[in-house]
């Protein structure tokens, strides 16, 4: 199943990629990242679509979508958690 | 995890100066995916403008040069004259396009040159502070028409792609936008077209990509979408105004 | 009698460069096929008119003709007179050599063709004459400031603005003090004959590639349309090194950048000191002028380009009279012979330099007699150009102010 991965260190904090994700998957971090800005991230319960709306859409370059083997938990952006 | 979609290699790991927003962004992200799609890093040259994409060498990862305000579709008719086997990519904003370099993009589609052109068209000049460009729309207010565009005083907003439309030897001309999913597979889809053109020896080729300028249009980036799908697209449709493919 | 030194290549050997030049192919020198070399060896190719052939040619022909024999196959130009026929050469003949003519939709197009064509590492040039060298002087500036090699010759005509289409030498200045924006300088050779309008389009390729450097060859109206008995030399050149700058498609290499954009602070000073060092490595090596009649002269005229002509009528005139009289004549404008010049301001009495101008190269003269003697000037301008008799009446009458018997 796909999953968003973002790549916080090219992240300008535009919010279009959560403006756009079609099932409103992705929400602003608290984090801020060495540019000063908050990165989205995706929501703990709800579940990518695979869609690429927010690949597609980032200036910047900085969403990737990865395929991850299907699991009962639900989903959490790892990367985002480790930074 | 395997991808399904990754950032390109053809883009190199720099965060880029460009606002969060900013339609070049997405510009240099599609082309650097079709770099990578079409294996043609070892064969691609990219001219970078004067404007904002003046750094685009610092992120593209093909040989790439300089050009003077302007002067990018003459470099370019050089660099595919000296090395037709490379594919040659000229980038401009609306200045360098549409004002100071008109007569070198007229002279350099109606000769056919062979190199594809992308034309980032924000209708602001955002580089140097916002400034009215030949593209800015009509009663929009830049740092140089505080009291908005005239016609009257200023003449209409300049439309290149009907422009060029009127050249026998230009093989792929279109206009698309980057506010949607779909708007930025189109825009790749176009990119993508007029890069086979050149590579099929066609002729030139031009994709106008209406483009977000959040800072000078004073407008949030979802605000700027708005902005381009109900209002800019008004005065420039979009659409495909030449495919050879197509006749 | 003349003393020569660092003079323009005997004929006869047609060499380019220095003393120590041997023939070089592109094959001979070992250099990876991919890179792009200074003469690819395809472009070395057989000419319709056979080296050595004596033949009667314009200048502006002859320039052209020398250029495609140096391995220029990229021209880009754009009509105006008076140096329209090597435009029209270039038209004809730069196909027939397997190049490309491409006339541009102005100077200012020419000029950016030509820097994407160095950039691509192939050899090219383009030619005007005075206003639309004014065209040219941002590309120019922009091809010294990403170091790029190309050749450019102006053909002078009177200005300023529109002017006329007659000899004149009034872009001296702008020629010889970068003309663009910016701290660069171009070599700056000027023939005096249509034989030196061939061999210094040749010598101005070797030189652009040998330096990265934009060079101008600096002529003007009369030796562009003039026709003189001459003959090619075959191309031989030093090595070169190759062009590992050169965009060709990063095919096994990482990406290359031809800019000269320098935006962190301390970049682009540091950029400038290189640039300064290179132009202080070609005032070094690249110096040359001619000096005919000077060894005991007491009067010396400096002229360059069709004024030296005239100078060199005046000289052999004085002389069969018995007076003590040279011509000293830069041929590199930039970088100026002023040790030359300064030496042999040691010894005469005086100089007189005559241009087709208000007075240019005179402030360089100045600078380089540096008040070790007086030096006074003549000239004419618009147009006009200085007869023998003139000049003699002006040295006779600056002989006579400075005391000289005769």
């Amino acid at each position: 199943m796909p999953k968003v991965r973002v790549l916080t260190e090219y992240c300008k904090g535009c919010g279009l990629c959560i403006t756009v994700c079609s099932v409103e998957a992705l929400e602003v971090a608290e984090e801020l990242t060495a540019l000063a800005i908050h990165p989205p991230r995706p929501k703990a319960d709800v579940r990518c679509t695979g869609c690429l709306g927010c690949a597609l859409i980032c200036p910047d370059a900085a969403i990737e979508i990865v395929e991850v083997e299907e699991s009962c938990e639900p989903q959490v952006n790892r990367a985002a958690a480790t930074r | 995890m395997s991808p399904t979609y990754q950032r390109p290699q053809a883009l190199k790991p720099v965060v880029t100066h460009y606002c969060g927003g900013c339609g070049h962004g997405v510009a240099h992200k599609l082309l650097a995916e079709l770099i990578d799609e079409m294996g043609i890093r070892e064969r691609t040259i990219a001219l970078a403008p004067v404007g904002c994409a003046v750094l685009l060498y610092c992120y593209l990862d093909v040989d790439c040069s300089e050009a003077a305000h302007g002067r990018t579709p003459a470099v370019a008719t050089g660099l595919k004259r000296a090395r037709p086997d490379c594919v040659v990519i000229s980038y401009q904003g609306d200045g360098d396009l549409a004002a100071i370099g008109t007569a070198e993009i007229i002279h350099a589609a109606n000769r056919g040159e062979n190199f594809t052109t992308i034309f980032v068209n924000n209708a602001v000049y955002g580089m140097t502070g916002g400034q009215m460009a030949p593209t800015t729309l009509e009663g929009q207010r830049t740092a140089t028409t505080p009291s908005g565009r005239r016609s009257a005083t200023e003449g209409p907003p300049l439309r290149v792609c009907e422009l060029l439309s009127n050249f026998a030897r230009v093989s792929y001309l279109a206009r698309t936008t980057v506010t949607s999913p779909r708007a930025v597979r189109a825009t790749r889809q176009a990119i993508r077209r007029g890069i086979e053109a050149q590579m099929e020896g066609r002729g030139f080729s031009l994709i106008e990509v209406l483009a977000p300028c959040p800072t000078y249009w004073r407008l949030s980036p979802a605000e700027s979408f708005t902005f381009i799908d109900e209002t800019m697209t008004k005065t420039f449709p979009l659409g495909v105004f030449r495919d050879y493919a197509g006749g | 009698m003349s003393r020569k030194s660092t003079e323009p290549p005997p004929r006869a050997e047609g060499t380019v460069g220095s003393a120590a030049a041997k023939t070089v192919t592109a094959a001979g020198r070992g250099v990876p096929v991919a890179e792009a070399e200074a003469v690819p060896s395809s472009d070395l190719r057989p000419h319709r008119i056979p080296a050595g052939e004596r033949l009667l040619m314009t200048g502006n022909e002859a320039a052209a003709e020398a250029a495609i024999r140096a391995g220029c196959r990229f021209y880009f130009g754009y009509p105006i007179t008076p140096q329209n026929e090597l435009t029209s050469y270039m038209a004809r003949e730069m196909p027939a050599a397997g190049g490309t003519f491409l006339q541009a939709e102005s100077e200012l197009a020419a000029i950016n063709m030509v820097y994407g064509v160095a950039a691509a590492g192939r050899r090219t040039m383009t030619s005007s004459s005075s206003p639309g060298i004014s065209l040219k002087q941002e590309g120019i500036s922009y091809l010294a400031g990403s170091e790029l090699p190309a050749v450019i010759i102006n053909v002078q005509r009177g200005g300023p603005g529109l002017g006329d289409i007659r000899a004149a030498q009034s872009d001296y200045f702008q020629a010889t003090r970068g003309g663009g924006h910016g701290d660069y300088r171009t070599i700056v050779l000027a023939p005096a004959s249509v034989q030196e309008m061939a061999d210094f389009v040749m010598l101005a390729f070797h030189l652009a590639d040998k330096y990265r450097n934009p060079v101008l060859v600096l002529a003007d109206a009369q030796l562009g349309q003039m026709m003189e008995p001459m003959a090619f030399a075959d191309l031989r050149e030093e090595p070169l090194p190759p062009k590992d700058w050169a965009l060709t498609g990063a095919r096994g290499r990482p990406s290359r950048i031809v800019k000269s954009f320098y935006w962190l602070a301390g970049d682009l000073e540091a950029f400038n000191q290189h640039l300064a060092e290179k132009y202080a490595r070609i005032q070094a090596a690249e110096v040359r002028y001619q000096a005919l009649s000077c060894d005991d002269a007491q009067w010396v005229l400096v002229a360059y380009g069709a004024s030296a002509r005239v100078a060199k009528q005046v000289v052999v005139e004085a002389r069969r009279r018995g007076e003590r009289v040279g011509l000293f004549r830069p041929i590199s404008l930039w970088p100026f012979p002023t040790q030359a010049l300064r030496e042999l301001a040691e010894q005469v009495q005086g100089f007189l330099v005559v241009e087709m101008s208000l007075g240019q190269m005179v402030e360089d003269v100045r600078l380089a007699v540096e008040g070790r003697a007086p030096v006074a000037f003549f000239g004419r301008t618009g147009g006009g150009i200085p007869t023998a008799e003139e000049v003699s009446r002006e040295l006779r009458e600056l002989r006579a102010a400075e005391g000289q018997e005769e």
